[in-house]
């Protein structure tokens, strides 16, 4: 298949950022504490530049090849493929990889055990090759094998802090959701083969009636990996834990390596099932209302981002149930949309959500807490931070002009152009009812992500460690925050280029919906560059001829305190009291509530001391999975009796095995 | 290469003055008609502009805690209405045709509400976090109303351009009248809310147990407060006039009549709003905080109606 | 689709009957379903312009006298004598009943595709969406709402819903047979409401989901 001279140069620098990634493995393996961070840092660095590089060499064209062919996996070697699907991918992984290799020398230099630095960069390394080669796999074993890769290395880092209870409670949710998925992947993976008698992922399509169930099993898969309701409650477990600069990484891709497996297997593979599409928009559509919904209430900082994602998730799988639907009807425009929807929103939502994410490990640094109700008034001593965090608010509550107004606009259009297209009655319906409650759900995560800044970063400190942090280990702006810069910038060029954005996703469109004619910067007529342009003469006019010109007259005092004198910190608006409102009115769903208790002599009167307690019990955990889990160890406890520590018993055993496999096999 | 003619330049200049300089009139209006009916003379009509002259020249007191975002917001917030003026049908004149997405413009919306809460937080007063609490809750009831209401008269017109729905020429929304009277009312109903009316918010009052706006500009003070009242203004008169225009769509009378009486009928159609804004301030009583979802609720119901008309315009 | 004037009216009237759902104040609700009845008298005034049948002209006074002035008129004075304002609580929360209510009118519109063979000219589906919409509404009103006073108004919309069911399918029955009902609507609602006096008097409240106590 090499014979190009683009395609040879493309799978060359795949093939060395592997490589490049495997010796920086191999070098702190060997080399143990004499290696300088910085270098690692640079192997990292080299590996993402490279994997960046080979997507933009080959994001028009799919090249096929076998570079690791001598490592075969039994039935078939490990083939590598990179079509037009994969590339906006690898695009991702190569912008986030370098983010995170910029801020992990700051990182891992702070870190004072000698074993965390090295566990950190191994698991790091394996971490990043599993995801590229993922990403490059052809067929479903490789495929299998790297995921499994990818899904223990994570575990691995979501394990960093294993001494903390919560890091391995979080380590064990995490394996138990990638285990699930990968179970339902190989089922899914198994039965196709059974269909086709090919291994070849590109191969495999999914329109006949027979791989219904291999369809149904891969939504389960994806749901449970990334985090869709009801299978989402790993996800505010473990998305916090990784280490700081990997977290970028984890939080941007591990939910949209699934969101990919899906595209390709169900958009591309052409499903055509109108139950799939069903289900994804209804799980997709609670999703997003549960995940908003519960960010919301949350007081993590990380935790909050991570419920965030559940929306976002949700929203994607909508839009992805939608294509399907779409494509059932015939109705291409709409298939398009929905699918440049996907694709856009999840590329947005993993750069946005990296960026917010190295924003809370940077506020969990300076300081060492992600309470919100420990932070306020971050804004003077981190500006930096501060700055990206609130790039990274607007971009994910979807405002224009920001990236994922862009997409946010394309997953809008999708359910709008359904309400007056050739569909039947109810699921115009339903598009019109889910443009509702997409309005619903922005408006949630506005208030969310209003939250977070406004009570992370502005107001006055609630606590003496916000009152001192300090944004970075050296003098000036660290790897941390150049991250977040690198991030943040490429956020707003997004946001302000989308046709050329769009255009360069125009070849994974065709791919997705097997369209040759797709123009990508056709699909968003909103000239965003040129409002943001606008706009910005118009504030910087008015500050200049409005505000600039008396800031002599301007005069700094206290806070407005009604003539009371100094106000406490304790007077502020705290993240759960600004959630407050919102949380009562759907105090059902979150199970709210609360507690006041008035002492004092005369408490009517003059109370001595008012005490408020807020309880939220998780409705999901305790009411669905407590008792899954009960049953399981009830299961478990009734199968110890059968291990007796008799070895006549166990012979029994094996003598029974026996017989019930020769019985099978005679008959079957 | 534009062909320049008098009549464009004319319909620019008086677009321009229009939303300039009708905003705080309307307050002006809202207030003389309050005023009349508690049987007071009132401040003259006027005032509002004296009012921001008189600021604008005042020197100003800024909280010591604040950031960059308490400093920038009132002019980002400004400079946003100013653009969704020019993007949003408020009126039947518009010179320019710059393509109003319905989308766009409520984020636009949006996105002057993320600005007016941070900029709320940011002093750490008591009064600006519990506005800005307010503030999301209302929002986050009336968002899905108000975009129900538009995207279904979008959905009839199958296009998301609110310059082309709203433009007394679009065939299939002709005969539509009781979709444009329900959408108009349930969009006036929400921007009672959106705009902290009566019985959301009480826009006189200083008493901490019922503003919402006001609590968030405590902080502001001099030309910085210029700025947002005149932003409110503006956004009062941009949603009043878009409720105005979905309620003259449904008259079939102006669907048949020149340029220049529908022009003349949006600008006072806008003003009736206003002072009938100030009726039922003036007759009803601002609601309890959480009797508010129930008002809403109304809102809402009529969006849910608009929807109805929708789909069943388009049955097939 | 374009509609009739007279199913433009019903739609209104079924509106009206929803947006009662929406508030527990009880005057409100009371002013609401005088809006809803005066609609639908305007309905059936405006069959009989159409039908050129002048005893629904009569009907059409009748109902507009007796059911959109009358009784809520006479309810309003026992709120005010028996002292209650609003509806003490509602099992489904206002806000919520009332969608469930608009939805309802989709439902109904639904099932009134699925009516076989109306009878009637002009054949009026929407008609029977409205007047269908209307049951449901005030089936959800009795359900949802406490206060025996609000019992009252869900059977007086229920009423009106079959009523404006046979008005627009079939242009209504015998002059004799129509004044027949509104007296009989009249007086029900004359021995409820005094019925309600001697709740409030022996029980202090009229929540009528506490009726239970009475068993056995």
């Amino acid at each position: 298949m090499i014979n190009d001279p683009t395609t040879l140069s493309a799978a060359n620098l795949f093939t060395s950022a592997s490589a490049i990634w495997l010796a920086g493995l191999v070098i702190i393996a060997v080399g143990r504490e004499r290696v300088k961070s910085n270098f690692l840092a640079f192997l990292m660095l080299a590996g993402a530049l490279l994997t960046l590089g080979g997507a933009a060499l080959s994001w028009n064209q799919s090249i096929e090849y076998n570079q690791l062919q001598y490592i075969s996996f039994g039935l078939v070697p490990a083939d590598s493929i990179v079509d037009s699907l994969s590339v906006p991918f690898l695009g991702l992984l190569g912008i986030l990889a370098s983010a995170a290799a910029v801020a992990s020398p700051c990182h891992v230099d702070s870190l004072n055990s000698q074993g965390k630095k090295g566990h950190y960069w191994k698991l790091t390394f394996i971490f990043l090759i599993g995801l590229q080669q993922v990403l490059l796999a052809a067929n479903g074993i490789a495929f299998l094998v790297f995921w499994e890769i990818m899904s223990l290395s994570s575990a691995g880092l979501v394990a960093a802090d294993h001494v903390r209870h919560r890091a391995q409670r979080a380590a064990f949710a995490y394996l138990t959701a990638t285990r699930i998925s990968t179970a339902f992947i190989t089922a899914a993976f198994l039965w196709m083969h059974q269909n086709t008698g090919s291994w070849s992922l590109s191969s495999w399509h999914f329109g006949t009636e027979q791989s219904i169930v291999a369809a149904a099993l891969l939504l389960i898969a994806v749901c449970t990996k990334a985090g869709v309701w009801p299978m989402h409650v790993w996800l505010p477990l473990a998305y916090p834990e990784p280490p700081g600069p990997t977290s970028a990484v984890f939080s941007g891709l591990v939910g949209n390596i699934s969101i990919y497996l899906l595209m390709r297997m169900l958009l591309a593979g052409e499903c055509h099932h109108l139950g799939i599409a069903y289900a994804a928009i209804a799980l997709g559509t609670i999703s997003a209302l549960w995940g908003v919904l519960f960010a919301l209430m949350e007081r993590d900082l990380k935790k909050l981002l991570a419920y965030s994602t559940v929306e976002n998730m949700g929203i994607i799988l909508t839009a992805i149930g939608v294509a399907i639907l779409a494509h059932c009807h015939n109705l291409d425009t709409i298939a398009t949309l929905a699918c440049a929807a996907a694709l856009f929103h999840t590329l947005n939502h993993g750069l946005v959500k990296a960026l917010l994410f190295l924003g809370a490990a940077s506020v969990e640094r300076a300081v060492h807490t992600r309470d919100l109700s420990a932070l306020g008034g971050l804004a003077k001593n981190m500006p930096w931070t501060m700055l990206c965090f609130f790039i990274g608010s607007l971009s994910i509550c979807a405002m224009p002009p920001m990236n994922c107004f862009a997409s946010k606009w394309l997953v809008y259009q999708t359910f709008f152009q359904l309400s007056f297209a050739n569909a039947p009655i109810l699921e115009r319906a339903m598009s019109l009812a889910m443009v509702g409650i997409l309005a619903f759900v922005g408006a949630l995560s506005l208030a969310c992500f209003t939250k977070a800044v406004g009570i992370a970063f502005l107001g006055r400190p609630r606590s003496n460690a916000a009152a001192k942090a300090k944004e970075s280990t050296t003098s000036g702006p660290d790897g941390l925050i150049l991250a977040q810069v690198i991030l943040a910038i490429a956020c707003v060029m997004i946001g302000t280029s989308v046709p050329i954005a769009l255009d360069g996703l125009a070849p994974a469109l065709r791919h997705l919906t097997h369209d040759q004619f797709v123009i990508g910067s056709t699909l968003f007529p909103i000239p965003q560059g040129q409002l943001a342009l606008v706009g910005g003469i118009l504030v910087s006019s008015i500050y200049l001829f409005v505000l600039g010109g008396r800031s002599v007259d301007v005069k700094s005092y206290i806070t407005w305190d009604c003539g009371f004198g100094p106000l406490s910190t304790r007077a502020e608006e705290t993240g759960s009291s600004f959630s407050h409102p919102i949380g009562r009115i759907f105090s059902q769903i979150l199970q709210l509530k609360v507690t006041t208790e008035i002492s004092g002599k005369d408490r009517r009167h003059f109370p001595e001391s008012v005490r408020v307690e807020t309880f939220m019990t998780p409705i999901l955990e305790t009411k669905l999975y407590r008792p899954i889990m009960g049953l399981f160890d009830w299961l478990s406890a009734s199968l110890v009796r059968l291990q007796t520590g008799s070895i006549h018993i166990h012979l029994l055993y094996v003598f029974l095995t026996m017989l019930l496999l020769v019985f099978l096999g005679t008959n079957i | 290469m534009i062909a320049i003619n008098t009549e464009a330049i004319l319909e620019t200049l008086a677009f321009v003055a229009i939303f300039l300089l009708l905003p705080p009139l309307l307050v002006g209006i809202i207030r003389k008609t309050k005023a009349r009916f508690q049987n007071r003379i009132g401040a003259p009509l006027l005032q509002p502009y004296f009012d921001l002259m008189k600021l604008m020249s005042k020197g100003e007191t800024i909280s010591k805690h604040t950031s960059w975002i308490f400093r920038s917001t009132a002019a980002i917030n400004a400079s946003l209405l100013i653009i969704l003026a020019f993007l949003a049908p408020w009126t039947s004149l518009r010179p320019f045709n710059l393509g109003a997405d319905l989308f766009l413009v409520i984020y636009l919306l949006a996105l002057t509400r993320f600005f007016t809460v941070l900029s709320a937080l940011d002093a750490g007063s008591a009064f600006g976090g519990f506005g800005a609490s307010r503030e999301v809750t209302l929002a986050l009831l009336v968002e899905p109303a108000v975009i129900l209401c538009l995207a279904a008269i979008g959905s009839v017109s199958q296009t998301s351009d609110l310059g082309i729905a709203f433009s007394f020429n679009n065939v299939s929304l002709i005969n539509q009248p009781g979709l444009w009277f329900i959408a108009g009312c349930g969009l006036f109903l929400a921007s009672l809310v959106e705009l902290s009316r009566m019985p959301a918010d009480d826009p006189t009052t200083h008493l901490e147990l019922t503003m919402v706006h006001e609590a968030m500009i405590l902080e502001n003070s001099a030309a910085n407060l210029a700025l947002v009242e005149y932003s409110h203004f503006l956004k009062i008169l941009i949603l009043l006039g878009i409720s105005s225009q979905c309620l003259l769509h449904a008259i079939p009378f102006f669907w048949h009549t020149s340029q220049l009486i529908l022009a003349l009928a949006s600008i006072l159609s806008i003003m009736i709003l206003a002072a009938s804004i100030a009726i039922i301030e003036s007759v009803a009583v601002k609601l309890r905080w959480t009797k508010l979802p129930e008002f809403i609720a109304y809102s809402v119901a009529m969006s849910i109606f608009c929807v109805f008309i929708a789909l069943s315009k388009n049955l097939n | 689709m374009i509609l009739d004037t007279f199913e433009a009216l019903a739609m209104v009237s079924a509106i009206f009957a929803i947006l009662i759902l929406g508030t527990t104040h009880l005057r409100t609700n009371l002013s609401f379903y005088s809006l809803h009845t005066m609609a639908i008298a305007a309905v059936t005034a405006w069959i009989a312009n159409i039908t050129h049948e002048d005893h629904l002209y009569l009907v059409a006074a009748g109902v507009f006298i007796i059911k959109s002035w009358g009784i809520p008129w006479y309810l309003n004075s026992v709120i005010k004598k028996i002292n209650i304002g609003t509806d003490g609580g509602a099992f489904i929360a206002a806000p919520l009943s009332m969608h469930l209510g608009a939805l309802m009118l989709g439902l109904s519109f639904m099932i009134s595709q699925q009516i076989p063979g109306l009878i009637g000219e002009p054949d009026s589906r929407l008609g029977s969406t409205a007047a269908m919409s209307i049951l449901f509404t005030g089936v959800l009103l009795m359900l949802t709402r406490r206060a025996a006073i609000s019992q009252i108004v869900g059977f007086l919309v229920i009423e009106n819903g079959i009523y404006l069911f046979a008005v627009t399918q079939t242009h209504g029955m015998p002059l004799m047979i129509e004044m027949g009902l509104l007296l009989e609507v009249l007086v029900a609602v004359m021995v409820a409401g005094l019925l309600l006096f001697n709740i409030k008097k022996s029980f202090e409240h009229i929540d009528v989901s506490q009726l239970t106590e009475l068993k056995d």
